[in-house]
């Protein structure tokens, strides 16, 4: 298995947040992951960050466009 | 009755067409999935006028190809690539005008170096009393993140908004834009890039106003 170094692995914990990362990938991620702290820190807070910001831009639709739906459902 | 371009009987007869199980399977994804799509049309219109404006657009063409669209666990993305499509083609059309001009795309990656909000919480310049990353996440609210995310050029802003909160794959994104996977990967590694260093900047004024919740 290849040793990747700390900024591959940044580039690695980026594609897995993205869910674009093989297995063999993965597993050179987290061996690196296992023998870095700061790098493991990272993960953890680009894993938490990424779920705020989704958590935070999800805006609900206001009544006036519930009704406006509601009524082009109704002409369909 | 918008017709959506069709003539108005040959729209008719294909609503008629219609059955109605169809109908309330239209009406119960849509339900299950409206906060996500009009969140996404926010995020690229950033206005609520614009935004409704291309959800009701989206919803009525998504009605009349509802029926082409066999598999109905791939709704979600489907709408998504109707709503960004439906953004997308109303921009061009105003391109021209200056108010929908997008900002520069150099800021946020001063020097071309990618921004990580994590090495600026980690500089051992600051001084915290907790654990800085989780004080930076506790104190982020929702102004913080649309005010970044609106300041994004729209070429990145639609594939952060796509791949980074509403986990679209490269593929779908690249699909859904008609560009390839290598452009939507390193627009999406730049976007987010900017994305943490306005979220860094509104935190930072934050701070030097003597907030921050510490």
């Amino acid at each position: 298995m290849k040793i990747i170094s700390c900024s591959e692995a940044i580039t690695r914990m980026f594609e897995l947040l993205q869910g674009e990362i093989n297995k063999t990938q993965k597993n050179e991620l987290d061996r690196h992951l296992a023998s870095c702290r700061e790098c493991c820190s990272r993960m953890e807070f680009e894993e938490l960050l990424k779920e705020k910001i989704s958590e935070l831009s999800r805006t609900d639709p206001p009544k006036r466009l519930l009704r406006r739906l509601g009524k082009l459902t109704k002409s369909f | 009755m918008q017709c959506g371009g069709w003539p108005p009987a040959v729209f008719v007869y294909i609503l008629s067409l219609m059955d109605e199980g169809n109908k309330k399977e239209f009406e119960k994804l849509l339900k299950d999935n409206l906060k996500v799509l009009y969140s996404v049309a926010l995020r690229l219109t950033k206005n609520t006028h614009d935004a409704e404006d291309v959800v009701a657009d989206a919803c009525l063409a998504a009605w009349k190809h509802f029926p082409s669209l066999r598999d109905h666990s791939k709704f979600k993305y489907w709408m998504l690539k109707i709503v960004t499509n439906m953004y997308l083609s109303s921009y061009r059309k105003q391109k021209s005008r200056p108010q929908t001009l997008a900002l520069p795309s150099a800021h946020g990656e001063a020097n071309g170096e990618p921004f990580f909000l994590f090495d600026q919480l980690s500089s051992p310049f600051l001084l915290w009393e907790q654990s800085p990353e989780k004080v930076f996440l506790d104190d982020l609210v929702a102004g913080d993140v649309t005010r970044a995310i609106d300041s994004l050029p729209i070429e990145f802003r639609v594939v952060v908004s796509l791949c980074y909160m509403e986990k679209l794959s490269y593929q779908q994104a690249a699909k859904t834009l008609g560009i390839p996977i290598g452009t939507v990967r390193s627009r999406l590694y730049r976007g987010k890039s900017m994305l943490q260093k306005m979220l860094w900047e509104h935190a930072s004024r934050r701070q030097s106003a003597g907030g921050g919740g510490r």
